[in-house]
């Protein structure tokens, strides 16, 4: 792997979270000042040349020099996070891209112009939003922050969270029935994310990351009242894709000429390689939009988790995408 | 006369540009802990010798503000040093002296894709032609913010 095409960093702290979830800090080896980032915003991590996971960025705000990013092991996942645990000392050096934003507050930092913003994290989804409650704390903007974790000891950043500067716009919702007698922030029940979101004032922005059951809600919520103001990021939504074709499918190069076949159960972007075409990967999960390419004719059945509407008319992302019927043809 | 306006330099593709008070140029080689020198730069796998320093003018970023409403900073367009009132453009193959240096520029700088994919801006169009300039160090030497560039026959 060429360092030198990737943002090189060294872990300088790890941090045992929960009995699940380990906190690295990443700092460049000379301490210089790391490309700059905004709430909401991730990283590629790369283990190797062919693998990489998504972190979202928890903060430090205060530091420009510090990447922040929490690991839950996933011993049922791809063995990406417990390679970093047991992998990963300090000094190990890790690659990572520069940071992408596809959950942040408006255009820029806090344009989204909202009198009021309601955070809500499920599990690990308290990533991203703990380095928004910063942000917001820190400009003095009002803000209420609801986290849902099953028990006190499961529930990442607890520390900051209870005795942090924003303790008192806390909320933690813990799913065990614990009522998690804490030092700072409030205890309520289950969380009741349709409640939460129907009371909202008007002007009102939520900004909610969290598994797939949360989003799925959420985002029923939304549908249902047409509502833009609710912005959604699925946390580990890569665990759910399952790559490869289940029917087997052409893929026609119009540049070239030449013609791939993809078989059932391999991935397009693989077929394509296999036959030598070049073509840019990263997350292998449909979300870093490198492998994104252009079709010019065909229907593809688009898995990735981040293109618009109307990215999806012209791109396919071939790491996770597939095809509605017999071929495609792609603009390589 | 025309002058230096601006001295960066990083150590490592991808890390913001930091200002300097000044560099230390060494002839032959590049600018002391800046990423071209170190090997380090996002092109270090397609050396160079060319390219040991890096100009660029500040009347460009006031362009860029007045015709294309985009806001760069000295630090964003990832040249070392950035100069006001002298016509980079026109120094190709001729020699100048700054501060205690003298170089030889060798070619235009072509815009780059890393430079849009650093700051989010769409500059890579507005910057053809106006990019800047590379040059070679001759001899090598201090450039201090202020120095005056003369340019050499
Ligand atoms: S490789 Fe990341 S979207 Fe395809």
């Amino acid at each position: 792997m060429k360092l030198i095409h990737h943002v090189t960093t060294t872990v300088v702290d790890i941090r045992r979270e929960t009995p699940r979830i380990t906190v690295y800090e990443l700092a460049d080896p000379d301490g210089w000042d790391l490309p700059p980032f905004t709430p909401g915003s991730h990283i590629d991590v790369f283990l190797d040349d062919r693998t990489a996971r998504q972190y979202s960025l928890c903060g430090p705000g205060s530091r420009p020099d510090r990447y922040r990013i929490a690991v839950q092991r996933e011993d049922a996942g791809r063995g990406g996070s417990r390679a970093i645990h047991e992998g990963w000392t300090l000094g190990t050096i890790v690659p990572v891209s520069l940071p992408r934003n596809t959950f942040h507050m408006g255009d820029g930092h806090m344009g989204d112009g909202a009198a009021h913003r309601i955070l809500v994290a499920g599990g690990i989804g308290i990533t991203p939003i703990i380095a928004m409650a910063e942000a917001l704390a820190g400009s003095g903007a009002r803000f209420e922050l609801h986290y849902a974790a099953r028990s006190p000891e499961e529930a990442a950043f607890r520390d900051a969270l209870e005795n942090g500067p924003f303790s008192d716009r806390v909320t933690f919702h813990y799913s065990n029935g614990h009522d998690g007698k804490g030092n700072g922030g409030k205890r309520a029940g289950r969380l009741d994310l349709p409640g939460l979101l129907a009371a909202a004032a008007p002007g009102t922005h939520t900004y909610i990351c969290g598994p797939k059951p949360m989003i799925d809600e959420a985002r029923d919520v939304a549908e249902a009242t047409g509502r833009d103001d609710i912005h959604l990021e699925q946390f580990g939504a890569h665990a759910t894709i399952t790559p490869g074709a289940e029917t087997a499918y052409v893929v026609d190069l119009a540049r070239s000429g030449g013609s791939v076949e993809v078989a059932v159960g391999q991935t397009m972007l693989d077929a394509l390689r296999q036959a030598g075409v070049e073509i840019e990967a990263s997350c292998h999960a449909g979300v870093c939009t490198s492998c994104k390419t252009r079709y010019l004719a065909g229907s593809p059945l688009h898995k990735d988790l981040v293109m618009s509407p109307a990215d999806r008319r012209e791109f396919v992302t071939p790491c996770v995408s597939e095809v509605m019927g017999a071929r495609i043809v792609l603009d390589l | 006369m025309g002058a230096v306006v601006g001295l960066h330099l990083a150590p490592r593709s991808f890390l913001p540009m930091k200002a300097q008070e000044e560099l230390v140029l060494v002839a032959g080689k590049g600018i002391v802990g800046d990423r071209y020198e170190k090997g380090e730069g996002f092109y270090s796998d397609r050396p160079e010798e060319g390219r040991q320093v890096t100009l660029f003018e500040v009347e460009t970023l006031e362009a860029l503000e007045r015709d294309h409403r985009i806001r760069m900073t000295m630090g964003d367009h990832r040249r070392n040093i950035t100069t006001r009132d002298v016509p980079l453009n026109h120094l190709v193959g001729r020699r100048f002296r700054i501060g205690g240096a003298l170089l030889e520029a060798t070619r235009l700088a072509t815009p780059c894709r890393h430079i849009e994919q650093i700051t989010g801006l769409e500059v890579f169009t507005p910057l053809l032609n106006r990019s800047g300039l590379h040059a070679r160090i001759l001899i090598g030497g201090t450039v201090r913010m202020g120095d005056v560039v003369e340019i050499l026959t």
